[in-house]
């Protein structure tokens, strides 16, 4: 320690021995593609004298009047600059030695990858932005091993969340927490268009120093930078894309609407009935009410449709043939455009750095009515004032309006209900016409020919142009940095950090439409600030030692503060939707939460000629969630990595190869008020209050939770780095979880809060990629990855071997569960399943219909698979890129199939059977479905026909196999095609370079067990009902430099 | 050197400085959106509110004695409902009821004024106890065995034991002689908003179930049954239709009658009055029907068919605009329409069974009987505002004046036609027990045979959560099924 001292004022004496015949040269260190090339080392020829370019690529370094200059940085071949007279810049091309590539690690932190323990995936903005993806974890998809990515309905314009490494929680996954410049974020703040890089930490010892937040793991950004140019620094990037819906089911065109195939015949009295109806006297009808499609065979001849009996209609009292309607549900959705423009403007200069950027995308939806329109500004400032200082900020703020965003679930009114209960013979045409001169609405689901007014749903047009809903969503957040170089290896910062979110919400259910009118709004507000003090040691030894070193003292602080209000009991005034209408006292309640965590966390970083790395980290946290004298928990990860080519002499075949080892902890704590016992106000009785005792039984002596990974990889690459591999495994379990036990309610309470349990996860990550062809004109790069994860409980609660995760089912009948069952993966889900024999067939009854046995075990929903693989192509001025991901295994269970089926609307429940029959005629003259199986009785393969409206109705129905299904998939996520434009193209309009590209997302869903469903989109995390139709979308994007 | 020890210091200062601010900041950790202290009247309004309603008012006994039928979506009438779950009355109601009678017993917290805003302890007590005894009664009348001595224990108590009908039914008896002893005349109640504060009222609501859940055992054990049958009588049971013990919903849609819901909230209209019991009514003239159910568009009663596959070519219609069936009587669809739990009627028909049955004077008493018979159609029939001279004529009918020879049928008739819409649990309870009115299973029953429930299965959650002593009591009590039978019910 002595010596190590002693160094520092020869150092310090260096740096003013220089003075005399000295120059400053500053200037700034770009890629070739314009985009700043942070942390770049600019080296004073034949000297030790060397400086470090901060994020931004900016640099200042005094030399001998005459030296040169040698910038090198990690990827890019080192550049020889004799420095000009004012500011420089300097462009380097990528390529260069690949075993220094730097990537963010947790805080924000810069590391040469050789340097990790652990594996760390990083990517560039342009590797997200490619196809103009706006959603961050969609973007991330079949990029970064070990991910899974669960999406939504781009009906719903994207809602997806990652699971990483599986399910770490027996309370069910989490997201990873999103950190955008040291701020953690939620991943619908982040505009892909400003991200310069993205890292995925997938284990604690990655992330511990981010403390419990980290513990599922924390997806790393870092923003784009204001970089010097030789241009104006504005790009300009547009984009519009189309949208339209993908994967319907295929709809049987056969037959018609309700419950039978009889008809009905109307009988015109002139006692009651409107003079008009007379023209309707013996006409057909079927049975409106019925929401399903069971009805009567398309014939061509008149009948009486639903709107045949609105007086309003101009097909009032008139038949009309009967004629199939195939495309019935496609003609509602339309197609949805997506306007995307960002403007950035980006200068630096002595001293200073700067970028602006703001986007705009203005989308609107598949669904009749609905729109978003979403606003980002962000804003990079870095000032030097003096050499020693260094304040940078960074501010981002998002703006995002959304109406009539359609909802999904199983029994949610009409949009995704198409699927489960409607009539094929609906001409949506005439339902456009979904409201009265009268403002009474119209239905294509009636009570009869003598009360047209809505039976069970209500038209789907109204639901979108009348039921409202919209939102209003602000965020704000971002952080203020100083850095004090105190000596030349130690520097001293302090870092404010803010995320500020302020939401509002209005929904109403209209005047005069089936239900019940209402209208709720809710608010809510949040806050979340940071300070953190740290002090970072950064020095090298002699030739062969690096030790770099930081402590940190943190405090962070969270507020989140909602309302919601509803009306209740219906409006006062109809039409007038605010909560002064409602007409009982309307239900309105606030809450107010806050936490604090103190903390106070560290490490080192030790390294031996850039060839042996070892890392140790420490953290101590305080939280205001656990009991006093339990509050305080500390933990940390250890790593080394081991470079071992550096030892080798001949690196032609192996470029490069490093081992490395890790193993980590992280503790964590849980929501506020858990803890002390309170009650639960529970609304009024006239005016009498109530209250009563919260389900969850409260737990005074609650502990930290604690969670142990092991990890270890090998990284190598051959051929002078053309093919790269990776290989990770990992191993974590989590104890003494806090977990929401569920109990049995006959013991009064529904759960228990308990440190309890013991999950494990572990697997392997495997990424393969390669440069296939690199000469002057071609370069062709592909990537594979591919993550295998086993998920297993080893223990709950002493005397619990089991507790639900989640249960679906119809009231009074078996429900379908997903389970947390000891020495399971988590989410096994079990329920009625097919009775069989000991080959495992299906057993059949003497009428050809299924048996049944309770408690069969399908599986879990986790995958056992998941991967992606993605390539680029670079030919000349043009270039290609190409996503795909897939997932093996995992089920998930479908209501949507359940009632399209049910409901007659699905395409195997009609057509002709396997005698050439009509499935739906009688099982008396030669219909009916045959149901593959053996008949329990007699042993011998089933030929009786079962009656396939009770087969689908009644025997299928809660028969929850023939509903589950695999959640294996391949898809193709997003195809580019581009061109550079050249620039002479580009200068007459006073640019410097520009592209132009065709971008698609979703084109094609390759595989999928049901071909009804996307399950990558699924609407549940183990189920889905309703769920809202897979869109994809082709569009092209214009960019421009300026 | 000596630097780093400085900073050492340094850094030992900022440790000491954070660590103690830290065991602070627990404080903020108090919620300041629930209040932390039980009130005890609350508590006991939200125990009312959230049991009786829905025991009271479920449709599914009204199916299955055939009071109600659905109309297009028959599921419900054909049985298929297997799983009932009794989850949220356990960590609801009866977890409230338990602690207020903790609250109430408990020398540390028995004097504290939130416990005492609910009136005296011992009324409290007394009034928790008898709740807790309906709805426990309830419970084992739907399905046997229920988790009773080990239950509500929280964690003291992972995984409850199922008790025997007969031992839930002797402690029932038990806890509501003594609740009755234990009510303080002097003493005030509060947050009542089933009885209204009134302890003589909650006498006789407890006197009332000791007498109705003793006639449940008739069968079973006649002796026992007779003993607390007469303990009731004697101790003051409902003695005019003002006695009647009723639930009122009120005129706002969080405290709506649930047949207000159906038809007029949610504009289903997925009920109406089943076929059965308008046409037995139909039969004997019963000026009751006017009041129990609406005219079809032609002007005239008509029951939907009891539990056909579809209900196609029937429909409900609307309030509005009628159907080809009856809706249900305004008189218990208006969104106020209280719902009677016990009546005076109800009770005078079980007086005339328990006199038929010998219970009362020790041999059978036909005099008696017919006395109570008679009164209760009285009872009924003022009760609906029927005029003495139509009530008069129609029990003058020969098919309805008391025949000794087939009194039980007659009295059970009675029972079930005067408490239309009223506790109907209690209904297909005296039609298990007595196999009156005689019905006919929903002609396409999910349940096989086809044949009406005689109980109901447990929810999942006690096969999942409380595996083995689920699979101790299917293995005494018989399958889960609908089908089985239960203790007191005997062929």
């Amino acid at each position: 320690m002595r010596k190590i001292m002693s160094l520092l004022p020869v150092l310090l004496l260096l740096c003013t021995f220089a003075f005399g015949q000295t120059r400053t040269v500053s200037g700034t260190v770009k890629s070739t593609n314009g985009g700043p090339i942070p942390f770049a080392t600019i080296t004073e020829n034949g000297t030790k004298n060397a400086v470090t370019a901060d994020a931004n690529g900016a640099f200042t370094i005094t030399i001998k009047t005459g030296s040169k200059l040698t910038i090198s940085s990690v990827g890019h071949e080192s550049f020889v600059l004799t420095p000009g007279e004012g500011v420089q810049t300097v462009s380097l091309n990528t390529g260069g030695d690949l075993s220094e590539v730097v990537v963010t690690t947790a805080l924000g932190v810069s590391r040469s990858k050789r340097s990790l323990g652990y594996a760390a995936q990083e990517l560039k903005g342009e590797q997200l932005s490619q196809t103009k993806q706006y959603d961050l974890n969609t973007a991330l998809a079949g990029k970064i091993s070990g991910i899974q990515v669960l999406g939504g309905s781009g009906a719903k314009f994207g809602t997806s969340t990652l699971r990483i490494r599986g399910i770490n929680s027996i309370n069910g996954s989490a997201p990873p927490i999103y950190v955008v410049d040291g701020v953690i974020t939620s991943a619908a703040n982040v505009n892909t268009d400003d991200v310069a890089t993205v890292t995925v930490l997938k284990g604690p010892a990655a992330t511990s120093l981010y403390g419990q937040r980290g513990e599922q793991g924390a997806v790393v950004i870092t923003t784009k930078k204001g970089s010097r140019s030789k241009g104006v620094g504005v790009e300009i990037n547009q984009s519009t894309t189309f949208e339209q819906i993908t994967g319907l089911p295929e709809y049987q065109n056969e037959y018609i609407g309700g419950y039978t195939q009889n008809w009905s015949h109307f009988t015109y009295n002139p006692a009651t009935d409107a003079p008009a109806l007379s023209a309707m006297n013996g006409a057909r009808y079927i049975d409106y009410s019925g929401d399903e499609s069971w009805g009567p065979r398309i014939d061509g001849l008149p009948y009486a449709p639903w709107y045949a009996w609105n007086k309003w209609d101009p097909d009032y009292a008139k038949q009309v043939p009967l004629v199939a309607h195939p495309d019935n549900v496609k003609d509602f959705y339309e197609i949805g455009i997506a306007y995307n423009t960002n403007v950035a403007i980006s200068k630096a200069g002595d001293g200073y750095s700067t970028r602006f950027s703001f986007t705009n995308i203005t989308r609107t939806g598949i669904t009749p009515n609905s729109k978003q329109n979403k606003n980002y500004l962000a804003w990079n400032i870095s000032v030097t004032p003096f050499s020693k200082l260094t304040i940078s900020s960074t501010i981002n703020a998002s703006f995002t309006k959304r109406n009539a965003v359609p909802d999904e679930g199983y029994s949610q009114q009409t949009i995704g209900s198409f699927n489960q209960w409607f009539h094929r013979d609906i001409d949506m045409a005439k339902l456009k016409n979904y409201k009265n001169p009268d403002g009474t609405f119209t239905s294509w689901n009636i009570g009869g020919p003598r009360n047209p007014s809505p039976k069970y749903w209500d038209n789907p047009y109204t639901e979108v142009y009348e039921n409202l809903n919209r939102s209003n969503n602000s965020t704000l957040f971002g952080n203020i940095n100083a850095t004090y170089s105190i000596l030349k290896n130690l520097k001293v910062g302090f870092n404010a950090q803010g995320n500020y979110a302020s939401a509002y919400a209005d929904g109403r259910v209209a005047s005069g439409t089936l239900v019940l009118a209402n209208f709720n709004t809710a608010q809510s507000r949040g806050r979340e600030n940071t300070y953190i003090w740290d002090l970072t040691y950064d020095n090298k030894f002699g030739e062969n030692f690096t030790l770099k070193a930081a402590g940190y003292a943190e405090m962070r602080y969270i507020r989140n503060e909602n309302i919601n209000e509803s009306t209740v009991g219906g409006l006062t005034i109809p039409g007038y939707y605010n909560i002064a209408a409602s007409k009982d006292r309307p239900t309105v309640s606030n809450s107010f939460s806050e936490k604090q965590t103190k903390s106070i966390y560290g490490y080192t970083s030790l390294g031996y000629k850039n060839m042996l790395f070892a890392d140790l980290n420490l953290r101590n946290d305080w939280s205001s969630t656990l009991p006093a004298d339990k509050n305080s928990y500390l933990y940390g990860g250890i790593s080394a990595s081991f470079v071992f080519t550096e030892l080798l002499k001949n690196k032609n075949i192996l470029s490069f190869g490093r081992i490395r080892g890790s193993a980590g902890r992280v503790g964590s704590d849980t929501d506020p008020y858990l803890i002390h016992q309170v009650y639960t106000f529970n609304g009024f009785y006239g005016s009498t209050p109530s209250m009563t005792i919260p389900n969850q039984i409260p737990n005074e002596e609650l502990k930290p939770a604690i969670s142990n990974a092991y990890e270890a990889g090998v990284e190598l690459r051959f051929l002078k780095d053309r093919i790269r591999t990776d290989f990770n495994y990992y191993d974590r379990k989590i104890v003494d979880q806090i977990i929401s036990l569920t109990l049995p309610a006959t013991t009064g309470f529904s759960s228990a809060l308990v440190n309890a349990g013991e999950i494990r996860n572990h697997g392997i990550e495997i990424t393969l990629g390669g440069t296939i062809i690199k000469n002057k004109n071609i370069t062709w790069d592909a990537d594979f990855n591919l993550a295998k994860n086993i998920n297993e409980i080893n223990e709950l609660y002493p005397g619990i071997s089991n507790f639900l995760f989640g249960s679906f089912g119809f009231s009074g009948s078996p429900a379908i569960t997903a389970n947390r069952e000891v020495g399971k993966p988590f989410g096994t889900l079990i329920g009625i399943g097919f009775k069989r024999n000991a080959a495992g067939e299906i057993l059949v009854d003497n009428d050809g219909y299924p048996l049944t046995q309770n408690n069969v075990n399908f599986g879990s929903f986790l995958p056992d698979y998941t991967g992606g693989f993605t390539t680029m192509f670079n030919f000349k001025g043009f270039y290609a890129g190409l996503s795909m991901d897939f997932q093996i295994g995992g089920k998930y269970m479908s209501i949507t199939n359940m009632f399209n089926d049910y409901s007659g609307l699905a395409a195997e429940t009609a057509g002709l059977n396997e005698n050439g029959k009509p499935r739906r005629d009688d099982i008396s003259t030669g219909g009916g479905t045959l149901f593959n199986g053996i008949v329990e009785s007699t042993g011998k393969p089933n030929t009786t026909y079962a009656d396939t409206q009770n087969l689908y109705e009644n025997v299928l129905f809660s028969l929850w196999e023939n509903w589950v299904y695999d959640a294996t998939f391949v898809k193709i996520r997003e195809v580019s095609i581009g061109y550079n434009l050249p620039s002479k193209w580009v200068s007459k309009i006073g640019g410097q370079s520009g592209s132009f590209s065709i971008i698609t997302q979703n084109p094609w869903l390759i595989y999928a067990d049901s071909k009804k469903i996307d399950p990558s989109q699924l609407e549940g995390t183990w189920n889905e009902g309703g769920q809202l139709p897979a869109t994809k979308s082709l569009g092209f994007n214009l960019k421009i430099v300026f | 050197m000596k630097k780093i020890i400085d900073n050492k210091y340094v850094l030992m200062a900022i440790i000491t400085i954070v660590m103690a601010s830290c065991s602070k900041i627990a404080d903020i950790n108090y919620s300041p959106n629930s209040p932390s202290e039980p009130q005890t009247a609350l508590l006991i309004t939200n125990a009312q509110r959230q049991s009786v309603p829905g025991l009271i008012g479920s449709i599914t006994p009204r199916h299955y004695v055939q009071y109600t039928s659905d109309v297009i979506y028959t599921q419900g009438s054909r049985y298929f409902d297997k799983l009932f779950d009794y989850s949220g009355t356990y960590s609801g109601p009866l977890a409230d009821l338990n602690l207020v009678i903790k609250l109430n017993t408990d020398p540390e917290t028995k004097s504290e004024p939130y416990v005492l805003g609910g009136g005296s302890n011992a009324n409290q007590i007394a009034s928790s106890r008898v709740l807790r005894a309906f709805i426990f009664l309830n419970a084992t009348d739907r399905w046997g065995d229920i988790p009773y001595s080990e239950a509500l224990k929280g964690e003291e108590e992972l995984t409850p034991k199922f008790d025997l009908q007969k031992d839930v039914y002797n402690d029932i008896f038990k806890e509501l002689t003594e609740a009755v002893a234990q009510f303080d005349a002097a003493g005030t109640l509060k947050g009542d908003i089933l009885l209204g504060n009134s302890i003589p009222k909650w006498k006789k609501f407890a006197n009332t179930i000791k007498l109705v859940a003793a006639l449940h055992l008739s069968k079973i054990d006649a002796a026992l049954g007779k003993a607390k049958f007469n303990e009731a009588l004697a101790s003051g049971v409902i003695t005019s239709n003002a006695d009647n013990i009723k639930y009122s919903y009120l005129l706002e849609a969080a405290n709506e009658n649930p047949i207000y819901n159906n038809y007029e909230t949610a504009k289903r209209y997925d009920y109406a009055v089943s076929k059965y019991f308008i046409d037995t009514l139909t039969v004997t003239a019963d000026p009751r029907l006017p009041v129990y159910a609406d005219k079809t568009a032609t002007g005239t009663y008509a029951g939907m068919p009891y539990g056909l596959a579809a209900g196609t070519g029937y429909n409900s219609g609307t309030i509005a605009v009628p159907g080809n069936v009856s809706l249900i009587g305004s008189k218990f669809r208006v969104q106020n329409a209280p719902t009677d739990i016990y009546n005076y009627a109800g009770v005078l028909f079980a007086v005339a069974e328990a006199s038929k049955l010998g219970w009362i004077t020790g041999a059978p008493d036909d005099a008696a009987a017919k006395t109570a018979y008679d009164a209760g159609i009285a009872a009924s029939m003022s009760q609906h505002g029927i005029a003495g001279a139509a009530a008069t004529a129609y029990a003058a009918q020969p098919s309805i004046v008391y025949n000794p020879a087939n009194a039980i049928a007659q009295i059970i008739y009675q029972k079930y036609v005067a408490n239309f819409m009223c506790y109907s649990y209690e209904t297909w309870a005296d039609w298990r027990r007595t196999g009156f009115p005689v019905l006919v299973p929903a002609p396409a029953a999910y349940t096989n045979p086809k044949a009406i429930p005689r109980r109901q299965a447990y929810n999942s959650q006690e096969a999942s959560l409380n595996t083995a002593n689920y699979n101790a009591v299917v293995a005494s009590q018989g399958p889960d099924e609908l089908l089985t039978r239960i203790w007191w019910d005997k062929p």
